[in-house]
């Protein structure tokens, strides 16, 4: 019978050892930043955690919205505040404040990666999340849409800066 | 009497309570429901803006609609619980279309699923409460076709002579190579991205173009191969789709006011085809000629009929007056709708283990009826199969694999990253013209450019992570046992290559074939291409 197991894995055992050693909002806030940057979004550094890497992610969140829920006695500040106690209606508001000054379909996809990895929950209350994302996500589609269909391969290749290979 | 009984029968007498109400009168109340459309916004996100003022067709209310679906449903258990039991239906089915029920059954029950979802997101971005409406019976239809589907899977695992399958097909979801495909196109086509293009994707062109095919033509090679018990669901499912059809209809003449639509709406249609036709083209082909014993109407001539000349010629015709054109497309389309089935049962072969069905390689009569309408097929696959049956295809004890048979001879097998689905650049005669690249030290391989494209466009949509990534290093029995592809003994496979009760494959049998996954985007020599 192969060692490998449907639902544990080397992998997702070792972050959750990781995970495990958070004692601090901060501490997590730093570990989920440094996870989305390297593991998530289709700009991630490395793929090496292939699958593995939503599983782990919602881990990571898990645990730093408890210690943030532990750390903050206000419901005040937990609805209404980023979880590093910036006034999240100002701080939504002032990404789809830069987009508004984008015209290009790549570099609003670029924001509205940036704006997910920064801000989704739990580093930005949900309420106050979600609408924006959904701006922003409106305007990208319009963007997009116009040359989906007439862009040429080539370009689109260039500009995902994707290299074509074949089999030697 | 007590005096207050009393003054209620008075009260009454003077006062009669109605005992039914106009249900059109009922209708004209809706409008009285007069949200703030200022202030608030759809919840999910779209390119378009949704007329307020739009009409719908139907104009149901839930009393009407009510009674008329309680009708049909009558109609349709009574017979199968009452009239089909007593005929023994579910023992007059030809094994080789029992079995694909098994797929079949369970897709569309996801893709009902999935059509819940995406009306209700549709009922949350529409304003006009008349087309909201329109939406909200779609939900409901819905989750009367997820619960029809489901029984009719209950029904066959009751009466079935082989209920493996029928009874937990969705517990193989993670390794049958078809499932990606089904998510794709049913889950993620029908209720992700814009909330419009889930309407294209589910209204106007898999209700719309697909169900004709789907369900009208399934049908019919059911009855031709002794199923009684399909027909009488999937038909009661077809009489809802009219009202989805109108629903997408709808849709479209609600954004039309705005002048900035047509920027949007063709590349919207053309993507929701192609994510419609990639899976359901080859899957519903493969079904009705490789899982029926009698055949009808070759799939290629059907699909031409219905998706060629009537939805893309009529139903998109009526669009025409908003600028609409048939989608690019198309043209390889119809390529696949004549080879693209046969391909796809090449690869159901090769990978059965994983299938968790019977499948039975065609003999001498369904090749003569092959080659007889799709000429050129015993050369490309018939003689493959002849191959693959000599080499121990069937025999337990062969240690056989049509996929390290074509691995082997150098037909490698890759997962498309678009629409999820294998494919063999070699061996294929479909519309492919395969690309393969890298990103970030990831490969990623494409059947063809329409796929591409849409990677390349939206990369943050298809994060799918395909079957060799995920179980690459899995001995194949391992593999097949961890999934839950044995049957109640614990070591006979759900899937066999055939349909007999005696010779069956068992979890020895298949690591004999002493196979490891391996995945190709990482073994193989790959070199930048000039």
């Amino acid at each position: 019978m192969s060692k490998q197991h449907w639902y544990h894995t080397p992998t997702r055992d070792e972050w959750l050892e990781r995970i495990g050693t958070l004692r601090t909002a901060r501490e997590g806030i730093e570990m989920l930043r440094n996870f989305r940057e390297q593991h998530l979004g289709p700009d991630r550094k490395t793929y090496d955690l292939k699958k593995e890497a939503n599983w782990i992610e919602s881990r990571i969140e898990m645990r730093v919205s408890q210690l943030h829920a532990e750390e903050t006695l206000s419901d005040d500040d937990l609805l209404h505040k980023t979880i590093d106690g910036r006034c999240a209606r100002e701080v939504a508001n002032s990404w789809w404040e830069k987009a508004a000054q984008v015209d290009s379909a790549i570099e609003l996809g670029q924001l509205c990666v940036a704006y997910r990895k920064a801000c989704k929950p739990p580093m930005m209350p949900i309420n106050y999340f979600a609408p924006v994302e959904k701006k922003l996500v409106s305007k990208l589609l319009k963007l997009r849409a116009e040359n989906y269909l007439v862009t040429p391969i080539e370009e689109l290749r260039k500009a995902r800066n994707v290299t074509p290979i074949h089999v030697q | 009497m007590a005096a207050s009984n009393l003054a209620v029968k008075q009260a009454l007498k003077n006062n009669p309570a109605p005992s039914s109400v106009d249900p059109q009168e009922v209708h004209k109340w809706l409008q009285d429901f007069t949200w703030d459309f200022k202030e608030k916004a759809g919840k999910y996100p779209t390119k378009y803006d949704m007329d307020v003022n739009t009409r719908e067709q139907f104009k149901l209310t839930a009393k009407e609609y009510a009674r008329m679906e309680s009708a049909k449903e009558e109609r349709q258990f009574g017979t199968l619980l009452d009239g089909l039991d007593r005929l023994d239906a579910g023992n007059k089915v030809h094994p080789r279309w029992g079995e694909f029920m098994k797929l079949v059954a369970n897709f569309l029950e996801t893709g009902e699923y999935g059509a819940l979802a995406g009306s209700a997101l549709l009922w949350d971005t529409a304003q006009s409460p008349e087309q909201r409406n329109g939406y909200l019976a779609q939900v409901i239809d819905e989750v009367r076709h997820v619960n029809q589907c489901a029984s009719v899977s209950y029904y066959y695992s009751k009466h079935y002579y082989d209920p493996a399958g029928f009874t937990n097909m969705r517990q193989l979801r993670a390794i049958n190579p078809l499932y990606p495909g089904v998510k794709r196109a049913f889950g993620e086509g029908f209720l992700a991205g814009d909330a419009v293009e889930s309407s294209i994707n589910l209204q106007l062109v898999a209700e719309a173009c697909f169900t004709n095919p789907l369900i009208v033509a399934l049908t019919e090679w059911a009855a031709a191969n002794g199923d009684e018990i399909t027909p009488t669901v999937f038909l009661s499912i077809e009489t809802d789709e009219l009202r989805h059809m109108a629903n997408g209809y709808q849709t479209i003449v609600s954004i039309m006011n705005n002048p900035d639509t047509m920027k949007y709406l063709q590349t919207d249609l053309d993507n929701a085809f192609w994510t419609q036709h990639k899976f359901l083209t080859p899957f519903v082909g493969a079904a009705l000629e490789y899982g029926s014993r009698f055949k009808v109407e070759p799939w290629a001539k059907s699909w031409n009929r219905w998706v060629y000349e009537d939805w893309a010629g009529i139903w998109l015709g009526r669009l025409q007056q908003f600028g609409l054109k048939s989608p690019k497309c198309l043209a390889d389309a119809k390529k696949d709708a004549v080879w693209a089935h046969h391909d796809l049962a090449l690869l159901a072969f090769a990978l059965w283990p994983l299938t968790g069905i019977r499948l039975e390689l065609p003999d001498r009569q369904d090749m003569e009826w092959f080659e007889a309408n799709y000429p050129g097929w015993y050369e490309h696959y018939g003689k493959i199969y002849e191959e693959w049956r000599a080499l121990g295809f069937e025999d337990p004890r062969s240690g056989f694999s049509g996929a390290v048979w074509m691995l082997q001879r150098g037909h490698g097998i890759f997962i498309d990253h678009t629409s999820s689905l294998p494919f063999c650049p070699t061996l294929g005669k479909g519309a492919l013209k395969p690309s393969f690249l890298e990103k970030n030290g990831k490969r990623f391989a494409f059947s063809e450019p329409h796929g591409e494209r849409m990677w390349l466009q939206e990369p943050e949509r298809y994060e799918f992570q395909n079957f060799f990534e995920q179980f690459e290093g899995w001995e194949l029995s391992d593999l097949v046992k961890a999934a839950g592809g044995v049957r109640s003994d614990g070591k006979t496979l759900m899937a066999q290559p055939h349909l007999r009760s005696t010779d069956m494959w068992t979890l020895d049998d298949l690591k004999r074939i002493n196979f490891t996954v391996p995945d190709p985007m990482r073994i193989l020599n790959w070199q930048p291409a000039h």
